[in-house]
């Protein structure tokens, strides 16, 4: 298959993967994009909302449409590394001699859910930052690789910090998005009861498996981005680093730490996935915008007279976003 | 190659339709930016003394931002980047162009590009992309315009000080130019003869030049003029004592010096064709006025002559026609076309009253032609006999143009060789009789003493030679004599530019009559002065002394220096001589005179005499203020026919 034909495959896929998930979630399709985003450019996701905004139902139904194995964890203060990840147990071969074996963990799945992940220990939330970053568990001297493709979805419970552990920054920076739930507009809550609450049952059905998502994340790689597209997304994330010289006012005043360069790869990676989402065969400033919330929220700490003046990290990002320039990166062609 | 090739062109062709509509842009951002200099600069005009150029080189400003505004546009270069990215935001395609300038056909995705952005640019007219409506600039221009025009009819602020020295600058300015000006002509009328001359005019002509420049303040304008002046009067008064040139001045104010030996046979031929249409015995001039008069009498009473019936008043008729019969006859005695006045007589007696009007009319209108020739023959008459006869007359009298015309035909006939001994004679007895006359002007003498001689000893070339040398010096004299008349108008300017800086007055009001010295005649005394201010080289049309009465001497007394004089106790000046009220006009001196407006019947001699008379009056009785005698009197001095 040529890769012009992949192209509109995958966009083709993606738009009948897009309507499936819709078939169960209503609304949200930002989420779902953001989701959809990630899951195609290889990256985790952490879902912050209230509980019963369909968290979990995303993700489950997300495995279903794409055909991955699944598994879910319920973070709890109690839970230990090796419940994630598996453990050496003691058992008796044929032969009768007692021998160790490894029982995975439940984090041996194409997608793994991870459940109110703040509220485990550090301990337990550490385990979880080789299997996301490296695709691959190192446990009884042995690392043993991850299925392929891998995905985290964490979430989070923004009310109830009570007992909680939040992420440490390390954590927070392997998740690619991070993505905000927000309540149903009353249209949705509607449509939420109607599809809830009438006894029907909504079949998923498969539209991708495993090996078609590699294939299209190999060619979201391939998707070329102008040099001026490219400057902008880097001249963003140095806007977000505070006492420099490309620092904009706003990042002086209530930023401590900036976005690392985990940062502008999601930028760039998901402004090609989203390219090829809507037909396109270049990144355009629009994609990089698009993706700079879910992007860098995350990655960027507040310093005390933002949290002091309740300054969240969307509006810093909304500031810097308004304040650099677009064009300055236009090139002079002959 | 293809693809990337059409996407440039076509962006080629959109950047090209772009430039026009920034082109529009930038002449909106020029014109409002220029605006918003001018009302600045317009403000600080009418709030500070600034000078008005500083308006107009604000003004040449907004006009030059408002063509450089699009012109930078219009002649800048296309970028295709730029073009690239403005077409994509125009029409939402997402980089799309831009990214297809990166990239090249022979990569994979770069192929993908270029197909994607071909497709979409086919579609792009670069004529809807272009719009040309009104920016806010064009807004904002409106209503700057609108307060400029508001400040238009603000009046600036200027205090008293700053608007009397702005006045006092221009007047320096303009009377720099008038003496400029005076110079130039001055000069081109009658080049200096003479260096000190020469140097003179060029100190006032740069001085001229100094002022109207305005370089010069009033306190330093007035110190400039009076040191200008004072070198003009010691060279004038250095001219003025060689006698020479007293008799040339003196002689300058007869009408006959008016004449010249070249206009003298133009005088001639007029007072024979005179005389021929007058025939021989020419009327005098007094008889015919009288005989005017008659006739005006004669026609008033006509006038009377239809009666209330109807036809006309009998005892009245007889009347007239007697008077009419009588005045027939003494014209017709006296040499008077009597044509109209038989013919007016025979209307009278058919009763044709119409007609004899008429005929009266006529009469009075041949009659008043008649007496204008007779006047005019009377005035060259008057002319012709205040010409001096011969060299010792001319000499005497300051003739010096036909003195020298005189040696010069001397020397011509001494010359051709063809003179009888009678006519040598004469001539020689002539030259002797003018030497004595001839001790005023220097070595003219010498050389007549020695033409003298040399005609005694037969030698007629050398007396020729001796002649035209003597002629030559005449001419010379002369021309020291125009430097002297040069100097003394330039002089006469200098106290008109010391008036008008003086007091703040324009130039005109300076050089009004009575305002210098040897001024000339002013409103009090009749309207027969001329406006010219110098006396005019023509000659007199009606002026006529009709009264019959031989004065012993016409002309007038000229310049006399009497000296200050001695003042009676109690009229002694409070003001010091030449100084005025600042910007108060002089007081205007009034003359017992004649004082006559329109068409004047009196003689111009009359009027003058009586005015002569009434000044002298006055300036012996003290009547005069010291300040003004010496011009009062030299005005009067001036004044003859």
């Amino acid at each position: 298959m040529s890769i012009e034909e992949k192209i509109g495959l995958f966009r083709k896929d993606y738009n009948r993967l897009k309507s499936e998930i819709g078939k169960v979630i209503v609304g949200h399709e930002d989420i779902v994009d953001g989701t959809l985003i990630a899951v195609f450019a290889g990256g985790h996701v952490l879902l912050e909302g209230v509980p019963g905004l369909g968290k979990t139902l995303l993700v489950r139904t997300l495995s279903q449409a794409l055909n991955l194995s699944f598994n879910r964890i319920q973070f709890t203060p109690d839970l230990m590394p090796a419940d994630i990840l598996g453990t050496n147990l003691v058992v008796e071969t044929q032969a009768g001699r007692k021998a160790f074996e490894f029982q995975k963990g439940p984090i041996f799945a194409h997608l793994v859910l991870a459940d109110e992940i703040n509220r485990a220990t550090p301990k337990t939330q550490s385990a979880m930052l080789e299997a996301m970053q490296e695709k691959s568990v190192t446990a009884g001297g042995e690392i043993r690789k991850l299925a392929s493709p891998f995905f985290v979805l964490a979430t989070q419970n923004p009310i109830d910090q009570e007992g909680t552990y939040p992420l440490p920054e390390a954590q927070l920076d392997r998740f690619f998005f991070k993505l905000v739930v927000t309540y149903p507009s009353g249209d949705e809550l509607t449509e939420v009861i109607n599809r809830t609450t009438d006894g029907r049952n909504i079949e998923v059905t498969e539209i991708l498996d495993g090996n078609k998502i590699c294939e299209y994340q190999e060619l979201i790689r391939q998707v070329p981005v102008p040099k001026h597209v490219r400057d902008y997304a880097v001249r963003l994330i140095l806007a977000t680093h505070p006492q420099t010289e490309t620092a904009e006012d706003i990042t002086n005043q209530y930023l401590r730490f900036g976005s690392s360069p985990r940062g502008a790869q999601t930028l760039i990676l998901a402004a090609k996935a989203r390219a090829l989402t809507e037909g396109r065969f270049n990144v355009s400033f629009d994609d990089i915008q698009q993706s700079i919330l879910p992007a860098l929220r995350h990655r960027l700490i507040p310093n005390f007279e933002a949290e002091a003046e309740g300054i969240t990290t969307d509006h810093i990002l909304h500031e810097i976003e308004a304040k650099v320039d677009r064009q300055a990166g236009v090139s002079t062609q002959s | 190659m293809k693809d990337r090739k059409l996407v440039e062109q076509k962006l080629m062709h959109a950047g090209k339709r772009r430039r026009w509509q920034q082109s529009w842009m930038g002449l909106w951002k020029g014109f409002f930016w220029g605006a918003l200099l001018w009302l600045s600069t317009l403000i600080v005009f009418k709030l500070f003394p600034v000078p008005f150029e500083v308006l107009a080189w604000s003004g040449a400003a907004w006009v030059t931002m408002t063509i450089i505004g699009p012109a930078r546009s219009l002649f800048k270069p296309v970028d295709l980047g730029e073009t690239a990215q403005w077409v994509d935001d125009q029409c939402k395609l997402k980089e799309r162009f831009t990214a297809a300038l990166e990239f090249q056909e022979r990569e994979t995705w770069g192929n993908f590009i270029l197909k994607d952005a071909k497709h979409f640019i086919e579609q792009i007219k670069p004529r809807n992309l272009v719009c040309f409506k009104l920016p806010s600039a064009a807004k904002w221009s409106v209503l700057v315009l609108a307060v400029s025009v508001g400040l238009g009819f603000a009046p600036e602020y200027r205090t008293e000080a700053y608007t009397e020295k702005e006045r006092e600058e221009a007047i320096i300015k303009n009377t720099g130019k008038q003496l400029v000006t005076f110079i130039r002509q001055e000069i081109k009328k009658r080049p200096p003869a003479l260096k000190p001359t020469e140097s003179a005019m060029a100190d006032v002509a740069e001085l001229g030049t100094q002022l109207s420049k305005g370089k010069l303040k009033r306190s330093n304008a007035l110190r400039d003029l009076a040191k200008v002046t004072e070198k003009l009067k010691k060279e004038h008064a250095r001219l003025d004592r060689k006698p020479a040139l007293k008799r040339m001045q003196k002689a300058a104010r007869t009408p006959a010096e008016s004449a010249s030996p070249k206009n003298l046979n133009a005088m001639q031929k007029r007072m024979d064709t005179l005389k021929q249409q007058m025939g021989e015995n020419a009327t005098p001039s007094s008889d015919l006025q009288e005989m005017q008069r008659e006739l005006d009498q004669l026609k008033q009473t006509a006038s009377g002559l239809q009666s209330p019936e109807g036809g006309m008043n009998e005892a009245l008729k007889q009347s007239l026609t007697q008077q009419l019969g009588e005045m027939a006859q003494k014209a017709a005695q006296t040499g008077i076309s009597s044509e109209q006045l038989e013919a007016a007589l025979a209307n009278l007696k058919s009763g044709d009253l119409e007609k004899f009007l008429k005929n009266l009319s006529d009469a009075q209108i041949d009659m008043e032609k008649t007496a204008q020739m007779s006047s005019e023959l009377q005035n060259l008459q008057m002319q012709m006999d205040q010409i001096g006869k011969n060299l010792a007359e001319q000499l005497e009298k300051g003739q010096s143009t036909f003195a020298r015309q005189n040696l010069i035909d001397k020397s011509n006939k001494l010359t051709s060789g063809q003179l009888s001994e009678e006519e040598l004679q004469k001539m020689l007895k002539e030259l002797q009789n003018a030497i004595p006359e001839a001790a005023d002007y220097g070595i003219v003498q010498d050389f007549l003493k020695k033409a003298s001689k040399q005609m005694q000893q037969g030698d007629e070339e050398g007396a020729a030679k001796s002649l035209q040398t003597a002629a030559d010096e005449l001419e010379n004299l002369m021309d020291q004599f125009g430097d002297m008349q040069s100097l003394m108008a330039s002089l006469e300017n200098l106290a008109t530019a010391k008036m008008s800086v003086g007091n703040g007055m324009s130039w005109g009001q300076s050089n009004k009559p009575g305002f210098k010295p040897g001024g000339k005649p002013g409103k009090g005394v009749g309207t027969w002065g001329e406006e010219g201010g110098t006396w005019q080289k023509k000659l007199p049309q009606r002026a006529a002394d009709n009264s019959g009465v031989t004065r012993p001497e016409m002309a007038g007394k000229g310049p006399s220096d009497r000296g200050e004089g001695k003042l009676v106790d109690g009229l002694t000046s409070t003001k010091v001589k030449g100084q005025f009220n600042s910007g108060a006009p002089m007081p205007s001196i009034t003359l017992k005179g004649l004082s006559i407006k329109g068409q004047s019947r009196v003689e111009f001699t009359e009027s003058v005499t009586a005015a002569q008379a009434d000044a002298q009056s006055a300036l012996s009785q003290q009547r005069v203020p010291r300040a003004y005698q010496t011009t009062v009197r030299d005005y009067f001095d001036e004044l003859g026919p």
